[in-house]
């Protein structure tokens, strides 16, 4: 039972991960970005190449790959989502452009290093440590502890620096954003590469804890927007609630049913937690209004 | 040789679809002073604020801030070159708070350039400084209570004073105001028209859009009267509304 909790947390985090950089984006860009995934499984292929190609450390490998998701997200950016927006977009054309994205970057990754899956993991596999009756390695105990310790910057990023106070304010309205001097599409820019930092560190922490397949970032994306809906898009707390929630009820479900319905209970956990409070749990109270 | 007029528009014409919004609009404006533009709905008025502040890129004419053509520039960058605006329909960021709304207005603080952002250090003793001008700025609109209760949870009355405030802390030279008395407590009015005065006394250019007469003819230095897209008298207040020709035509 711990263990499947403790499963379940270690998970839930980096959905939480996940969800943190697309709310983000989802509040301040105001589109689906279906393309978040795009970073995780890049910036975890990425770290691959780094550490088991060339052969540079686990800590240096992973830097690099968060860079690259992040380069990865300002291409994105500059080259798909601005243009569209300049040429004002509908969100759903926002949607299907990032899903286009997502489908090109992991049929690129499995292009390039196959479907099979890869190892990234440089030790061998050791047990872990005993924590409350489950067994805890040392990466998911890093998977956590960044998933908090980046949800804390985030708030206080957004809450208490002048830089966030601008974020607020574009996710508030582009256009008055605009009669107050700002410029939107700077910030816009900065925000999907901060993102995409973050999807590409959950993709590179569950490649060091799991394997890595070129589909790995669908499923987090399919995940993490699970978390982020329960949660409350755009709220720092509620992506942290839904990550959570999600990974733990995926863990208990599957402990109790066989493991074809994982993806099944979570979005049974979606579906019931829309009809309970249709806005999330942990509404944001800076992000969009509509 | 006359001085370059602070703002300025000659031949500005504007068409939306059939109407004509702006026909032939030449006005030249200097600072400081307060400049009340009247007239009946659908004069233009409003349509010349928007021309002014880029919202409007006018068909024909040229706008221009101390000489420096407008025509062209995006909304942000004339809002940079020191025009600040507000709107008939209150606009202030919602999800702000009232304080922090008159925070971002300020100008030139970090922030403004990334890369100078994520690089700064000790900015907090800036921020400081400008958190207690933004003070400042909404206690003169009596909004001193209010400053962390978020935009969206303020009234109607309290956002306009808000979004005066806001134009307040931009420092811009011209502000271009629209029907900034329209709708304030009749207990706050005399302090925001005073608080209009002192800001002309700061040497700033207002131009108001604005359907109080009273209020008018207390404050204005200038009234611009038009109709149909077109500038029908121009003078002092105490001029204008005492022809009775042109308040039976045009303002009742």
């Amino acid at each position: 039972m711990m263990q499947v909790i403790a499963n379940g947390i270690v998970a839930g985090a980096g959905y939480a991960l996940f969800a943190l950089g697309f709310g983000l984006v989802h509040s301040t860009g105001r589109f689906f970005h279906m393309a978040h995934g795009g970073s995780y499984v890049v910036g975890a292929y990425l770290t691959y190449v780094l550490v088991s190609k060339v052969g540079l450390s686990s800590l240096v490998g992973g830097c690099g790959g968060v860079l690259g998701g992040a380069v990865l997200g300002a291409m994105m950016e500059i080259a798909v989502f601005r243009p569209l927006r300049r040429r004002n977009a509908s969100r759903e054309g926002m949607f299907l452009a990032a899903l286009g994205l997502m489908v090109c970057i992991q049929n690129g990754v499995s292009l390039v290093f196959g479907d099979q899956p890869v190892v990234l993991r440089t030790a061998s596999v050791e047990p872990g440590m005993l924590f409350l009756g489950a067994r805890i390695t040392n990466v998911q105990v890093c998977i956590v502890a960044t998933c908090i310790a980046a949800a804390a910057s985030a708030w206080i990023g957004l809450q208490k620096t002048n830089l966030g106070m601008r974020i607020r304010a574009v996710a508030s309205s582009h256009e008055l954003a605009t009669v107050y001097g700002l410029r939107p599409e700077a910030i816009l820019l900065l925000v999907m590469v901060c993102a995409s930092a973050l999807g590409s560190l959950a993709g590179i922490l569950s490649g060091f804890d799991t394997d890595l397949t070129p589909s790995m970032g669908f499923y987090a994306q399919l995940m993490g927007v699970a978390a982020s809906i329960v949660g409350g898009i755009g709220s720092v707390r509620g992506s942290l609630l839904g990550g959570f929630m999600v990974g733990l009820v995926q863990h208990l479900g599957v402990w109790k049913l066989p493991t074809q319905w994982q993806e099944a209970i979570v979005f049974a956990l979606v579906a019931v937690c829309l009809c309970i409070r249709a806005r999330g749990f942990l509404r944001t109270n800076w992000g969009t209004k509509d | 040789m006359p001085k370059t007029p602070t703002l300025q528009c000659d031949g500005l014409f504007k068409q939306f679809g059939d109407v004509r919004a702006l026909a032939d609009v030449s006005v030249r404006l200097s600072r400081p002073g307060i400049v009340a533009i009247i007239g009946p709905n659908g004069a233009g008025k409003t349509t010349l604020l928007n021309a002014f502040s880029g919202f409007v890129q006018a068909d024909r004419g040229v706008c221009r801030l101390e000489g420096l053509e407008l025509s062209g520039h995006s909304v942000a960058e004339v809002a940079r070159l020191g025009i600040a605006r507000t709107f008939q329909e209150v606009r202030v960021i919602d999800r702000l708070s009232a304080i922090e709304n008159v925070m971002l207005a300020r100008p030139g603080q970090r922030g403004e350039s990334l890369l100078l952002a994520l690089a700064s250090l000790g900015w907090r003793t800036e921020e400081r400084v400008n958190h207690a001008v933004a003070e400042r700025a909404l206690e003169s609109v009596g909004l001193g209570q209010e400053s962390n209760r978020l935009a969206l949870e303020l009234s109607y009355g309290q956002r306009k004073l808000l979004s005066l405030a806001v134009v307040q802390a931009t420092e811009a030279r011209v502000l271009l105001l629209d029907e900034p008395i329209a709708g304030i407590h009749p207990e706050r009015r005399v302090s925001i028209l005073n608080l209009l005065r002192r800001l002309r006394d700061d040497g700033k250019l207002l131009v108001l859009v604005e359907h109080d007469m009273p209020a008018v003819r207390e404050v204005a230095d200038t009234v611009i009267l038009m109709d149909e897209g077109r500038v029908v008298a121009e003078g002092e207040p105490s001029d204008i509304l005492q022809r009775r020709e042109l308040v039976e035509a045009y303002l009742d």
